[in-house]
């Protein structure tokens, strides 16, 4: 688990606008470098070091903007899930179409207990997706177990499953006569 | 952009068109009409009574495409506004209660619906500002009636023809119904570095500022820019204090706003016009101290370190 924060970070938080990062838009390796720039500049770093990992967040994650590069920098450094306990509702979608989970804590108290630096497995993710049910997070440092669930549409469970937005309409549009 | 605009019969609003959320306003938003927009700042155009919803870019590019556009069900909420401004009090100051009171999340998967007997004294722009602002509860949308001052506005944009009437039916029913009463309202403002968290601004009046960023998507009207225009009649900024300017409607009323009101004001050392979405998206200026900004947000990164948010005038 890569990163621990707290209620309402917003989309500025997550990927910074302003003369230094905007011109960089298109350049998603060099915007990458940026994420999370004003709450640990070593993130970046440390998600490449992992190969990627997790983010845990309070209430309202991805609050503020309809920036989808705080999505798309999170997914390029291989964040692959986001554990909150709630979500804004741009940025939720916004995870979903770049195919990144947005998982809702069933107990808050889990959440608080979760430290940065713990070692977390998702198992059963995609049969989980897939059921339906709760999903479980493995806490192996702590030796805990914990419940997820998600606010999701049926279509963006399956937009989920089909690795986001653009992979489920390629595969869409390809059947199309 | 503009190729690519070209190409796929878009409309390109050329650089030095002004704010996007005025642009539409002024030249495009019909009452009763819905859009889709990839800045969540679209709800803006709810001020022209349509349901306008912010989305990311990549579900605005599907729904270009001929995809449908999913949204979950919000709730509605009324947000009656009755009587009348004090003395420099104004709209922002309305979106500014609501922030204080629901914080940034009360508008989660709602759509705040602004009624009452205010409306009446209301204009476009003022609704424009709690609209714009709306985005900062956390609501999907929100949105105004149509009615004669919809039809005022857009005469005198030379559009009267696209105005209907629209209002709420006489039976309607909301999740919940919140009250905001204008005449008992003060002037507030927004501390580093959440919207949500409103001071009236008495408590911070006298607070040295080191940059002061004037205009926005949410607050650049020819109204919002003539009053600071008219505070600086005669002055000059102060050497030390670093100050801007974005306005947001440009080709109705900018220049003349710039001739009439800038000029006499700030000038030269008001900085350059800015014609993007203000200084939060076109530049960010950090300076060390503390700023005053009448923009909509003012978080690490964004603008500044230190701001002041979200005064308006």
């Amino acid at each position: 688990m890569l990163l621990k924060l707290a209620d309402n970070v917003s989309t500025d938080e997550i990927l910074p606008g302003g003369n230094e990062v905007l011109p960089l838009r298109s350049n998603i390796p060099a915007i990458s470098e940026y994420t999370f720039a004003y709450v640990d500049k070593t993130l970046p770093a440390r998600a490449r070091e992992k190969g990627g990992g997790f983010i845990v967040a309070g209430e309202n994650y991805g609050q503020g903007s309809s920036r989808e590069h705080a999505a798309i920098a999170p997914m390029y450094l291989g964040i692959k899930v986001v554990l909150a306990k709630s979500f804004a509702r741009i940025h939720e979608s916004n995870l979903v179409n770049f195919g990144i989970p947005p998982l809702r804590f069933t107990d808050p108290a889990d959440c608080d207990a979760i430290q940065q630096g713990d070692r977390l497995e998702l198992p059963e993710i995609r049969a989980a997706l897939e059921a339906g049910g709760s999903i479980l997070v493995r806490n192996v440092t702590k030796g805990r177990e914990y419940r997820m669930t998600h606010a999701l549409s049926p279509r963006q469970v399956t937009l989920l499953l089909a690795g986001g937005l653009t992979l489920f309409l390629q595969r869409k549009w390809r059947q199309l006569p | 952009m503009a190729a690519m605009a070209t190409k796929h019969g878009a409309i390109f609003s050329r650089p030095g068109n002004g704010i996007s959320h005025f642009a539409h306003l002024e030249r495009f938003d019909v009452p009763g009409e819905t859009m889709l927009g990839a800045d969540s700042h679209t709800c803006t155009a709810g001020a022209m009574a349509m349901l306008a919803i912010g989305a990311g870019g990549a579900e605005v590019a599907v729904a270009m495409a001929g995809e449908p556009f999913y949204v979950k069900m919000p709730e509605v909420v009324s947000v009656n506004l009755v009587d009348r401004f004090p003395p420099w009090v104004s709209a922002k100051d309305v979106i500014l209660e609501l922030l204080r009171r629901l914080t940034v999340k009360g508008g989660v998967n709602r759509v705040m619906e602004y009624v009452g007997p205010a409306l009446e004294h209301l204009s476009v722009y003022e609704r424009a500002t709690i609209c714009n602002m709306t985005q900062e509860l956390g609501a999907t949308s929100g949105l105004f009636p149509s009615d004669d001052m919809t039809r005022r506005f857009l005469w005198a944009q030379g559009r009267e023809k696209d105005w209907t009437t629209l209002g709420p039916d006489a039976d309607a029913r909301y999740d919940e119904e919140i009250t905001i009463n204008l005449s008992t309202l003060e002037p507030l403002v927004a501390k580093p570095h959440s919207p949500d968290n409103v001071v009236p601004v008495r408590e911070v009046a006298g607070t040295p500022v080191r940059q002061v960023a004037v205009g926005s998507s949410v607050n650049s009207s020819y109204r919002d820019l003539m009053v600071v225009a008219q505070v600086l009649k005669g002055k000059h900024v102060a050497p030390n204090l670093h100050m801007t300017m974005s306005p947001g409607e440009v080709p109705v009323k900018g220049p003349h706003a710039v001739a009439a009101g800038w000029r006499r004001g700030p000038h030269a050392d008001a900085g350059s016009a800015r014609y993007l979405k203000g200084p939060y998206a076109s530049q960010r200026d950090v300076h060390d101290g503390p700023s005053l900004q009448d923009i909509h947000k003012d978080l690490p990164g964004a603008t500044s370190r230190r701001g002041w948010r979200e005064r308006c005038f």
